[in-house]
């Protein structure tokens, strides 16, 4: 078979051509028409849907992109004008570090099931991360913690339960070191010296691993004041300085102040000789404000009401016991007898931004105010949001135990929020985002094609 | 589509639609089918007309789009279980023969496959010299040689005695 013979048998195939089905010209200018216009449909549907899609994994991964070096040292201290709360997909700061810490916080909501996580807001303003290893036995926060006063540690102690060591956070680094006790004991942390290099605690022998509400009782009607120096992990106990319900260093960091039941006590910590403070006039019911009553210039020791609400100890009375509450203050601390700055209707307080003025929350409305001890003048800096993303999205989520570092207060900006960097979401949660929008982009794609396929069908005459 | 586009659009398809639809006939071997190949390929013509009247030459870039619509048509499983494949008739009596051969030589294409059939009709039927059908195909040149050699000789194989037969009776 050559070339030439299959050519020539082929075109003998060739056989009058029929006429074109009626309309048929007609017929395909339609369907072209309508092929044409499906394909835009279909290239803008896709478009939405990929933007969509990437608009998601943007939200559901925040935070891939590191958040600017988050509280690297000698970088501006920024406190937002609102802080962001809650959100489960917060990283681990112990996995994720973000430097410096600014502030530690509770967030969440405790209504149905506990949905609640320990925060840092760290000194870039816009990163936060959450304190995994606060998870206690009976829930996500459950731990006792102190910040330290230059943002760089946390150090945590079992809240319910005994303490056979104490866990030092680096948050510069994620790295967390155990200080072990001698002994399981009952423990309460009560202040951070202003070095960093030493705590303030009180202990009790306690040994008991179930957890209980009646520790922090115990522990402030007969807690033993101790000193733990972080950098040996040992701790020094004063047995005549007892019960020790809360302390605060003095600016130097070889005074403490003490509240023994009704009395307040500073205690000379090298030679461990203590007295008794006065308050003149006399005025019962008050007590020191714990971890931080001291003024920074050492001139001021700042008070708030003590209660025993019916039981065998006195404890602080702040305003997450109720909303009347929130009232500070101040006498001279060096006993010369100065004329002390007015009370003030403040809030909780978190810490002295200056000598002269004091960083207050109010736990009524979230915000976070400085109060001008000289001239009475109250700003509001900043204030804490409460999303609906409690309880799984049933809840607002509130906030509680919050602490400042204090030492950073003082070079500390105001600025507005930005959008926060919670570090990169769960590897679990990635995979099932990841699974999600493939299968998302098949169904999306599915979709389309029967659509479309709809709209052939409709176009056809 | 601009209406100016729509109006050259139409033009071309009225003076080569007859010639399409001879060339999907070649391919397909049935007319309802070739319609349905040329209407598949003028839709795909209308949404990428701009490319294709700023190409060199439009009448191969045509032909590539029904090529291409027919081979992918062909790929696909439905097509391959419902179009009917006529069976090879025995080797006729020599007196009858030349009544059966065209039916044959058409049995016989459609026992090839679609690509091998696609070479056979571009080179020996539409005239297309090896450079036009591998462009027409989308392959090199010496795929379409290869194919070419393949399909000539699952032709001899399918119809044996044929041409000779032929000749004889010529």
């Amino acid at each position: 078979m050559t070339d030439y013979e299959l050519t020539t048998m082929l075109h003998e195939l060739d056989q009058p051509e029929p006429p074109f089905p009626p309309r048929h010209l007609e017929q395909t200018l339609v369907l072209a028409r309508a092929k044409a216009r499906r394909h835009r449909f279909t290239q803008t549907v896709t478009s939405l849907a990929i933007l969509t899609l990437l608009g998601v994994a943007g939200f559901v991964l925040p935070g891939q992109i590191p958040s600017g070096g988050g509280g690297a040292p000698g970088a501006s201290i920024v406190l937002p004008e609102q802080i962001a709360g809650y959100d489960v997909l917060t990283a681990d700061v112990a996995k994720h570090p973000a430097g410096q810490a600014l502030m530690l916080f509770n967030s969440g909501s405790w209504e149905t099931f506990t949905t609640a996580q320990a925060l840092t807001l760290h000194t870039d303003g816009s990163s936060y991360r959450k304190v995994e290893a606060m998870k206690g036995p009976r829930g996500p926060v459950n731990r006792q913690a102190l910040l330290s006063p230059d943002g760089n540690s946390v150090l945590m102690a079992e809240e319910l339960r005994a303490t056979n060591a104490f866990t030092l956070l680096d948050l510069t680094t994620g790295e967390s070191r155990q200080l072990p006790l001698p002994q399981p004991a009952g423990v309460m942390l009560h202040a951070w010296s202003p070095d960093g290099k030493s705590v303030a605690f009180s202990q009790l022998p306690w040994s008991s691993d179930e957890p209980s509400n009646a520790l922090e009782l115990a522990l402030r009607g007969g807690g033993v004041l101790s000193i733990l120096d972080l950098p040996t992990g040992r701790s020094t106990t004063f047995p005549e300085v007892v019960p020790a319900a809360a302390a605060s260093f003095g600016p130097g960091g070889d005074q403490l102040a003490v509240q023994v039941r009704d009395q307040i006590w500073v205690l000379n910590l090298p030679d461990g000789k203590r007295r008794q403070f006065g308050i003149h006039p006399p005025e019962p019911g008050l007590g020191i404000q714990p971890g931080v009553a001291w003024s920074p210039d050492g001139r001021w020791l700042a008070l708030i009401a003590w209660r025993d609400n019916g039981t065998q100890a006195l404890q602080p009375m702040t305003q997450e016991w109720a909303d009347t509450y929130g009232k500070l203050t101040f006498v001279d601390a060096t006993g010369a007898g100065r004329l002390a700055p007015d009370p003030i209707q403040a809030g909780d307080m978190l810490g002295w931004r200056t000598p002269a003025s004091v960083l207050t929350l109010d736990q009524r409305t979230g915000q976070i105010r400085e109060f001008s001890l000289d001239t009475g003048e109250v700003k509001a800096l900043s204030a804490f949001e409460k999303p609906h993303t409690c309880e799984l999205w049933t809840q607002r989520c509130g906030f509680s135990k919050v602490q400042v570092a204090t030492e950073l207060l003082g070079s500390m900006t105001i600025k507005p929020a930005e959008v926060p960097q919670r570090g990169p979401a769960p590897g679990w949660l990635q995979l099932v985002t990841a699974a999600a929008t493939v299968l998302l982009g098949f169904v999306v794609f599915r979709v389309v094609r029967r659509v479309t396929s709809g709209v052939r069908a409709e176009a056809l005459p | 589509m601009r209406a100016d586009d729509e109006r050259d659009y139409i033009q071309y398809v009225q003076s080569r639609i007859i010639a399409l639809r001879r060339t999907a006939f070649r391919l397909c071997g049935d007319w309802h089918h070739a319609h349905d190949l040329v209407q598949s390929a003028l839709i795909l013509l209308y949404r990428h007309w701009r490319q294709a009247a700023a190409a060199e030459s439009l009448d191969p870039y045509v032909r590539k789009i029904l090529v291409n619509v027919y081979l992918e048509e062909q790929r696909r499983w439905w097509a391959r279980k419902v179009r009917p494949r006529p069976e090879i008739s025995a080797p006729p009596e020599p007196g009858v023969a030349a009544a059966h051969e065209g039916l044959d030589l058409r049995a016989a294409l459609n026992r090839l496959s679609a690509g091998q059939r696609a070479v056979i009709v571009l080179r020996y039927w539409e005239g297309l010299d090896v450079n036009e059908t591998a462009s027409a195909l989308g392959c090199s040149p010496g795929t379409v040689k290869s194919q070419t050699s393949y399909a000539i000789a699952a032709l001899r194989r399918l119809l044996p005695n044929y041409v000779s037969e032929r000749l004889e009776v010529k």
